[in-house]
């Protein structure tokens, strides 16, 4: 199932800031390790499926994996070839804001090689730099 | 027992954001002292030596003896660090609270919790220990104060948990969380679960838009 809201008041929605860094969701809350994002960007809900899929096939389906990102922002496209004016385009996919800071993904029951090696697949379907992280490291 | 730390604080007359920029580019960490019986006291630490104190502590909640090296403040102050900030980024200290204590009086904190040993159901059954509940709230003089709670979960197979109530607290100490919390236990391998989980259901491809209201409005127009 794709990754994208339930429901929502609106389907369409504005693009938003993005500046700054994170002041949320900058802390390991669940897991011992975690993947951070070192810069600012829209990722994709399949982005996130398709690291989600890498992480977990690393893992070999053991550990416990935490998704710290949800994609509820809808992103519109026109269709090709068309004039401009006649409203705004339709929803084509999903995307999570995320600033430099924000913790994506979050591990825990393997060991720290695993985790390491997990993290740095998943890190390579996303669309931005991350830093692999371990609960110690977050609060030094 | 919590090792105690010396730290070597000046009081700090820099206040407001640019004043505190300042404080920062010297390679101070600034910071604040506040207690039931004492007004705030604004106050700044050597980057170094705050760093390397939390450095070598299992948590960052320990107790710091506060040296004011312009003795504006009679004697060392005992404090148990509340908070340390840090930048998301560069992980470099921004803020630090102290929140005084008294040496005679029982104070509550949060001590973190350690599993030790491997569990038998992870070990031989390829299970998955849960560290549901990180720290504690304990309360204790702050002599007592231990560093890290250390639980052997050895013995935990899958199936089983440890709850606050099973956790083995020093002498004087006392849990403030609830007694029936689980702490840890160990889960059956994720890998069975999903081999028996049937395929997803077809995928609906947009959200339900909530258009209670407008049905109303709709309504209400036919109606007029």
């Amino acid at each position: 199932m794709a990754l994208m809201p339930k429901r929502v008041k609106y389907r369409k929605t504005q693009r938003g800031s993005r500046a700054g860094t994170a002041t949320r969701n900058i802390s390991i809350a669940f897991g011992e390790y975690a993947l951070q994002t070192l810069e600012r960007a829209w990722i994709t809900n399949t982005q996130i499926e398709a690291a989600r899929v890498a992480l977990t096939r690393n893992m070999k389906r053991k550990g416990k994996l935490w998704i710290k990102i949800f994609p509820d922002k809808s992103v519109t496209k026109r269709p090709p070839e068309t004039r401009m004016g006649k409203g705004k385009g339709n929803p084509e996919f999903w995307v999570a804001t995320v600033r430099p800071g924000n913790i994506l993904f979050e591990l825990d029951g393997v060991p720290e090689s695993v985790a390491r090696e997990s993290l740095r697949l998943a890190a390579t379907k996303l669309p931005v730099r991350t830093r692999f992280l371990t609960r110690h490291q977050a609060a030094a | 027992m919590a090792q105690q730390v010396r730290l070597n604080v000046q009081k700090r007359t820099e206040i407001g954001r640019n004043a505190v920029k300042k404080v920062k580019a010297a390679g101070f960490v600034p910071g604040i002292l506040y207690g039931p019986r004492q007004q705030p006291v604004p106050l700044k630490v050597d980057g170094r030596e705050l760093k390397s104190a939390l450095a070598h502590a299992a948590s960052e909640n320990i107790l710091v003896e506060l040296d004011f090296q312009d003795g504006q403040v009679d004697g060392p102050a005992l404090a148990l660090i509340q908070e340390v900030q840090h930048h998301p980024l560069k992980r470099d200290l921004v803020h630090i609270d102290f929140h005084a204590v008294s040496a005679t009086e029982k104070v509550t904190a949060e001590v973190p919790i350690e599993a030790v040993g491997e569990s038998i159901g992870v070990k031989t059954r390829g299970g998955l220990l849960e560290h549901t509940l990180r720290s504690l709230e304990v309360e204790c003089l702050p002599r007592d104060l231990p560093a890290s709670i250390r639980v052997d979960v050895s013995g935990l197979d899958i199936g089983s948990s440890l709850h606050v109530r099973e956790l083995p607290l020093p002498a004087g100490v006392t849990a403030v969380t609830d007694a029936d919390l689980t702490v840890f236990s160990v889960l059956e391998s994720r890998v069975e679960q999903e081999g028996a989980g049937a395929a997803p259901a077809e995928a609906p491809t947009a959200p339900e838009v909530i258009t209670a209201k407008k049905d109303e409005d709709s309504k209400e127009g036919a109606a007029s």
